[in-house]
């Protein structure tokens, strides 16, 4: 199981969702802890960048960086489109 | 090391001689190697300023943030480099490259580490989410803090 470790940016931008969709997080989270390669995350590498995301829903990612053999970072989480633009 | 130094890693996969093989891979070798030192002075001279004035550690942070794209890059690089050897014929010789890999790998864990005391955003919460309790506990916690923000 690997070690995952929230940011204070992630925590922030957690704080922000309303419940559901904080929600859909955990669940992202859970599974991402339980395997990292489960394949409804659809565990991606940004090209060209240090980052990796994973889907929570169809609009929404959560974006890591590996931070040890077996550590990740949840750095942040938001739409798609942003998260992409921000850090890919 | 400058910054202008730095994003000369960046271009670590354009300037690697072709074709692929034995000579395309000794000088990532030494190239690793180079790096590898450049950026362990590095950390050595940064680690020390972590605490000091603001207008530092921004500098600081900016170079740390442009040394983990670039060993990024360099990552994906050498992924390919030794990707790119036969699977029979230079399974040694790829081996042996493989540990160049591991060391640059480590290089930029230690990067990523330094840049979280550097910026306080990317700072650890101190909180591991290694079980589905502790994540169902820490997502509680943050749901209790924002519904008291309302």
């Amino acid at each position: 199981m690997p070690k995952v470790e929230p940011s204070r940016k992630f925590a922030k931008a957690v704080l922000k969702m309303g419940p559901i969709a904080r929600d859909r997080v955990r669940q992202a989270v859970g599974r991402f802890a339980a395997d990292v390669h489960h394949p409804g995350l659809d565990f991606e590498k940004l090209k060209g960048s240090e980052f990796c995301t994973i889907r929570v829903t169809r609009g929404d990612r959560i974006v890591l960086r590996q931070s040890g053999p077996d550590a990740f970072e949840l750095v942040d989480v938001g739409e798609h489109d942003t998260m992409h633009r921000r850090y890919g | 090391m400058s910054l202008h130094e730095i994003s000369a890693f960046k271009h670590f996969a354009e300037a690697l001689p072709e074709p692929s093989g034995e000579e395309r891979v000794a000088e990532m070798e030494a190239r690793t190697k180079r790096m590898d030192r450049a950026v362990s002075e590095l950390i050595e001279s940064l680690s020390p300023s972590a605490d000091t004035g603001e207008a530092q550690r921004e500098r600081n942070l900016k170079v740390v943030e442009g040394l983990v794209a670039s060993i990024s890059s360099v990552i994906v690089t050498q992924e390919e480099v030794i990707g790119g050897l036969s699977p029979d014929g230079e399974a040694a010789l790829a081996e042996a490259r493989i540990e160049v890999h591991d060391d640059t790998v480590r290089q930029y864990y230690r990067l990523i580490a330094l840049r979280s005391t550097l910026d306080p955003e990317c700072r650890p919460t101190g909180e591991v989410l290694d079980s589905s309790e502790a994540t169902d506990a820490w997502f509680a916690r943050i749901s209790a803090g924002a519904d008291a923000q309302g």
